[in-house]
């Protein structure tokens, strides 16, 4: 079965701690802040803080992101030897490093500017955990880390399925009809 | 669709193998027959130079498997060996050069492209070389064993300068010559071209630029590049030519399929004539950016175009509705990208930080080329893609928005609260 990870941004706070949890896991080194700022420390999964709205009125977000592990990655196709490949029975899509060239073609696919490059030159991302959930654990570190159910690990099926249901009895509260919503 | 019918795929590369698949998983179950000249499985042109430089292995150079495997996965007739001399649409039948004859119910042409050599006295030589096929990389890689003291690039392509690097690598003095009076001509703005002309003079490599190749002469065991400024002319122990390519449709009756630069194609991969695709570096598809056709040759335009070609050959509708010319390439320490055309622009902008080098060019409010270097390349995924999601849609990514990172911050809001 295809697995992902939700990201539900009402309920992000904010508190980078899926962000330092993934480097604990991955033995992603901390980066200062010029690292931050040229990107040159790899970070598989970042919170950022979104900011909208005019003065005296703004609201902020925080967006907590790493690969998306999409169903059609362009990275895949954009990859010239075959060293990034998405596996139809996880849904991960993984980078062989023994196939990798650091040609940034991936770089250039990507609409989320997720690929990392190390010092070795070569691609890395979030892999969903692999060597974790082998090792036995439920979920991904960053799902397990946040304090605020903001992250979710789980069937793609499954997920996408809790969100509809949501999103439809959003859709009947809005337009009134409060007592068919069943919530 | 019926199982006694036969496909017939010419060519045997990236987009060949794409539709191969996209045929197969889409329960087409007839026959795929393979023609292409070339004896070996399905390589990528791009990895010819990580060859030649050793980073990377023989095998490695084809992204599918260095073996047969995959055509026996998914049952594949090869006709290997055998160049295609014909197509004939009224018959439908491809026929080889040796004679045999290959009736189609659909066809797909997916002969890719080769290197253009310019017509001038002396490109045959033995020491002038090309860097397309594996052969090619085999011959180049050859050459360096005997340890080029000088060598001579001519073409300062996308090819042509990770040539320069592994000549640089393996010890040659290095001049880059082009035509054009910059580096990059086609993807790079001038001033851009300029500040990487500067860190390859640093370097050590050798600029000529503004003028044409106009003969290779050999005297006394050595080569000597004559150019059209009339200047001395280039002395040198190896040539390479990497002036960029044309398609390979040599066999193609103009009568009876249309033919622009490339077989022209629509957003199906289909040609003037039923039942025949193109898709790969032989195929002219639309440039998302200017709504003309135009040989966008990249190896993951080819896979799209030929998955698209593959689905519609198997009855599953599919639509590809084109793609914007893009590049990224990493050399001697540095990385350049960019995306569409600078010089379409009716104004640029520049932008310096942190390293990076970014310049953009813009027509109106839209967004026509970018060009960026070093660590600002970070970004050229996101903004090629809302570029492209603009095109695709009709509703372009807005003039503030592209120029900060308020784009992505724009992009992931809209992202994670559609529902």
């Amino acid at each position: 079965m295809s697995k992902a990870i939700y990201f539900d941004i009402d309920r992000c706070i904010g508190c980078f701690a899926c962000q330092s949890a993934c480097k604990q896991e991955n033995d992603l080194a901390p980066h200062t802040l010029e690292e931050a700022l040229s990107q040159t420390a790899p970070i598989w999964r970042r919170v950022m803080e979104v900011e909208q709205g005019d003065y005296g009125q703004e609201t902020v977000s925080y967006i907590s992101l790493s690969c998306m592990h999409c169903a059609d990655a362009p990275c895949v196709i954009a990859c010239p030897t075959g060293a990034l490949s998405r596996d139809k029975e996880s849904g991960r899509v993984v980078v062989n490093e023994s196939k990798c060239i650091g040609c940034k073609m991936c770089l250039q696919a990507c609409p989320f500017g997720i690929p990392q490059y190390g010092k070795d030159d070569l691609m890395q991302k979030c892999n969903l955990c692999l060597d974790r959930l082998q090792d036995g654990e439920a979920e991904p570190a960053c799902v397990a880390s946040c304090p605020a159910k903001a992250l979710r690990y789980g069937d793609t099926a499954e997920l996408s399925k809790k969100e509809q249901t949501k999103v439809a009895a959003r859709l009947v509260l809005a337009t009134g009809n409060k007592y068919s919503a069943g919530i | 669709m019926p199982k006694n019918e036969k496909i017939c795929i010419i060519g045997n590369g990236g987009a060949a193998v794409e539709a191969v698949k996209a045929l197969r998983e889409n329960q087409y179950e007839g026959e795929i027959h393979l023609v292409s000249d070339s004896a070996q499985p399905a390589y990528n042109p791009m990895l010819t130079t990580y060859y030649v430089s050793g980073k990377i292995e023989f095998e490695a150079m084809f992204p599918y498997g260095c073996n047969m495997d995959l055509y026996e996965q998914y049952d594949v007739t090869l006709h290997l060996g055998s160049p295609v001399a014909g197509l004939d649409t009224k018959t439908k039948t491809v026929s080889t050069a040796s004679g045999a004859v290959y009736p189609y119910d659909k066809c797909l042409v997916a002969t890719g492209a080769s290197p253009f050599l310019p017509p001038i006295e002396g490109m045959d030589r033995e020491r002038v070389y090309t860097m397309r096929t594996v052969e090619d990389a085999q011959k180049l890689k050859k050459a360096l064993e005997k340890k080029p003291g000088k060598a001579l690039v001519i073409g300062a392509s996308m090819v042509g300068i990770k040539v320069v690097e592994l000549l640089y690598d393996a010890g040659a003095e290095v001049c880059l010559a082009d035509m054009a009076p910059c580096l990059f001509p086609l993807a790079a703005h001038q001033e851009c071209a300029c500040v990487i002309e500067n860190r390859l003079t640093d370097k050590g490599i050798r600029l000529r630029f503004g003028a044409g190749i106009e003969k290779i002469l050999e005297t006394d065991g050595k080569l000597s590049g004559c150019f059209s400024d009339g200047k001395p002319p280039e002395e040198t122990d190896l040539i390479a030519v990497c002036i960029g390519v044309r398609p390979n449709l040599g066999f193609i009756d103009r009568e009876q399929i249309e033919i622009d630069r490339g077989i022209l194609v629509d957003d199906h991969m289909r040609t003037s004539e039923t039942d025949v695709y193109a898709a790969g570096d032989v195929a002219q598809g639309m440039n998302l950016l200017t709504g003309k056709k135009q040989i966008i040759g990249l190896w993951p335009n080819a896979r799209y175009q030929g998955r698209t070609a593959g689905r519609n050959m198997a009855g599953a509708e599919d639509v590809y509705s084109g793609a914007i010319p893009h590049n990224i390439t990493h050399f001697m320490h540095m990385v350049f990208s960019g995306f569409g055309d600078l010089t379409s622009g009716t104004r640029t902008e520049t932008e310096e930080r942190n390293g990076g080098y970014v310049q953009r060019a813009w027509n109106g409010s839209n967004l026509v080329g970018v060009n960026m270097l070093d660590s600002s390349c970070a970004q050229i995924g996101i903004i090629k893609s809302a570029v492209e999601k603009g095109l695709r849609t009709g509703t372009p990514a807005e003039f503030e928005q592209l120029c900060s990172m308020k784009l992505r911050d724009k992009l992931l809001l809209e992202h994670f609260k559609k529902a």
